[in-house]
């Protein structure tokens, strides 16, 4: 009973952490799906999301949920200016060049931060019940955890509605099918971009502002969650939001269970090995189409 | 009539690599300092490594961003087996770093020729951060985060390969085998057939061209070039731990290539050259250097379509006319590759 207990104790955990990496990893998707390019620097979005909200939920005293909005309407908009400044210049261009590219805002972003708050300090965003939990037989259900997994909940039902739901959504879709065909269809290709760019970038913020709220915001935040968000898009299938929420319960879940039971290595290595055997069998992911000519 | 062109070809072919091999031995003698030799050094093992890598990146387009674990476990098996748990010599160690690296890539192959595209520059960024991760957590093979130190100087008879001029010399001979076989290879069907490989892979393969064999071939060749540079940066050091092997060490791999120009194998050459005199100069600005490098790699990949080595060639097409009144020939050559459209 007491190792039933435990076991889902560390699966709780495991969707928490779960769902705040599949938010990340779902930006990435977005992004992928109907902009075709592959965007690093979202890494970075999600560790300046963290920064955002601490600035205005710990430094400024606002509520955390207003820390949360600002996080992801400035990531929306840092989004926006990429794709403007950059990732425009790479529309047919091979891939190595936009993930480089993508790199190279990265570090800038990177260094951006470092400068602004200079020091690996990590600093805790104040959360409601942040020390708080609710005991429900021998489960420890913290409040916080419950709060971040309702967020992640709301922003996918949002997320669902926008995409399979509005005109916009329709839009975006048509985008991701055939661009030539929307275009001809009367869709402005390089307003959709923009959207998508800012609902990815605000996906980013929000992934930041959460995770940032369950551990700490330090400038080198973003890269674990980036390379988590990366294995989950692949193994989700490219392109596929729903994909990317299965894969990073599943992740997630099987972080949290390996680090427990086995070895906080072994947890480390757990995403990048469930990636190689998922390739192994499924190259296009377990909710991707065949992989085309990407 | 036929042997003499061929023999004035061969004679140009062993001129131009002689001044290749010149160039390298210029940039010893020239070089005034153990600084400047040191850093010589480390860019002629980069080189070793990226020359391969480029005809996996460039020439037949598959972005591979883990290639530091190739690099790393080169020099952790010449660690493992000098210092750490055997007591073998320099030279074999590193024919079995060659060897190990060669089949581990030949292996991982299986799995990662499955995927293409985005797909495979995930996948082998995943390989990247799993071989770190064992490098950091397998104690035993790698000495974990405390590193290895003290791998013993390669030695030739009496004579010991243990300053930082003598590192340069032995990295620049093999340089020149990296080099020179990539250069074979290139110029010969197996750069056809990347070449074909890049531009339409079903196609290649509709024509019936063995594309997974090519593939294969290359992957373990780059990985090969990769472990032995590996092997040669394990004595270099004091002491070396898993942070010279992360992810961000690949990526610095492929900003080589890219920012110098993919496709040539001059390119990645000028990548490194580039790279390390830029980060001597922007040393200058302090902590913002990182920035300073993320922004010209930006502006590189964004404005400079075929890297700086394909930069100084247009510059060289665009003086071309004026100076000899000769047609722009690389030009037109980068849109016959369907590179700068």
């Amino acid at each position: 009973m007491v190792a039933l207990t435990i076991f889902l104790q560390q699966v709780i955990y495991g969707i928490s952490y779960g769902m705040n990496l599949a938010v990340a990893a779902a930006g990435l998707a977005l992004l992928f799906g109907v902009y075709r390019v592959v965007n690093l620097a979202h890494g970075q979005q999600i560790m300046l999301g963290g920064y955002t909200a601490y600035v205005v939920s710990t430094s400024l005293g606002a509520p955390y949920l207003v820390g949360f909005v600002a996080a992801m309407l400035a990531m929306g908009l840092l989004g926006v200016l990429l794709e403007l400044a950059v990732f425009r210049f790479l529309r047919n261009r091979p891939l190595t060049d936009q993930m480089l590219a993508s790199l190279g805002v990265f570090m800038v972003l990177g260094t951006v931060a470092l400068r602004v708050w200079g020091d690996f300090q990590a600093r805790a965003i104040h959360m409601p019940g942040r020390d708080a939990a609710i005991l429900v037989g021998g489960l420890r259900l913290d409040a916080s955890r419950i709060y971040t997994v309702l967020i992640t909940l709301v922003l996918f039902v949002l997320l669902y509605l926008i995409v399979y739901h509005t005109h916009l959504g329709r839009m975006m879709r048509a985008l991701a099918q055939s661009e030539e065909t929307a275009a001809l269809m009367g869709i402005q290709r390089r307003r959709i971009a923009a959207i998508v760019f800012f609902l990815a970038g605000a996906l980013g913020g929000a992934a930041g502002a959460l995770l940032g709220g369950l551990f700490n915001v330090r400038p080198d935040m973003g890269f674990q969650p980036l390379l988590m968000a990366l294995v989950i898009i692949v193994f989700g299938g490219m392109g596929s939001i729903g994909g990317a929420v299965f894969a990073g319960l599943a992740i997630g879940i099987l972080y949290n269970l390996s680090v427990f039971y086995v070895a906080p290595t072994l947890g480390d290595l757990m995403p990048f090995l469930v990636l190689l055997a998922v390739l192994m069998v499924r190259p296009e992911g377990i909710f991707g189409l065949p992989s085309r000519r990407a | 009539m036929h042997l003499a062109k061929d023999r004035g070809r061969i004679t140009k072919i062993v001129l131009g690599w002689a001044a290749i091999a010149l160039v390298l031995l210029a940039g010893w003698l020239c070089a005034k300092n153990d600084y400047i030799l040191r850093l010589m050094m480390l860019a002629a093992v980069d080189m070793i490594v990226v020359i391969p890598f480029g005809l996996l990146i460039g020439h037949m387009g598959y972005l591979a961003m883990g290639q530091a674990s190739f690099f790393g476990l080169g020099a952790y098996v010449v660690g493992n087996l000098t210092v750490l748990r055997f007591d073998m010599d320099y030279w074999p160690a590193l024919l079995a770093a060659v060897v190990i690296t060669g089949a581990v890539a030949y292996l991982l192959s299986f799995p990662l020729f499955r995927l293409r595209g985005y797909h495979f520059a995930i996948g082998t960024l995943g390989v990247g951060q799993l071989a770190y991760l064992v490098f950091n957590s397998w104690t035993w093979f790698s000495g974990g985060t405390f590193g290895t130190s003290g791998v013993p100087p390669p030695t030739i008879g009496q004579f010991e390969i243990s300053t930082n001029s003598r590192f340069y010399l032995l990295a620049s001979i093999f340089l020149l085998v990296a080099g020179f076989s990539s250069w074979w290879l290139v110029r010969g069907h197996v750069g056809l057939a990347l070449r074909a490989i890049r531009q339409d892979e079903d196609l290649a393969a509709a024509r019936g061209l063995d594309v997974l064999r090519y593939k294969r071939f290359v992957f373990v060749y780059a990985a090969v070039f990769a472990g032995l540079a590996g092997g040669l940066y394990a004595p270099m050091q004091i002491s070396f731990d898993p942070s010279s092997f992360t992810v961000w060490s690949s990526f610095e791999y492929v900003i080589y290539v890219i920012i110098g120009g993919a496709g040539t194998l001059f390119g990645p050459v000028v990548g490194v050259v580039f790279v390390t005199v830029l980060e001597q100069v922007i040393q200058g600005f302090g902590q913002w250097n990182q920035m300073v490098f993320g922004l010209l790699v930006v502006i590189v990949v964004l404005f400079f379509r075929g890297g700086l080595w394909g930069a100084i060639r247009l510059l060289w097409d665009a003086l071309l006319p004026i100076v000899a009144g000769r047609q722009r020939p690389f030009a037109r050559s980068l849109k016959a590759e369907g590179i700068g459209q």
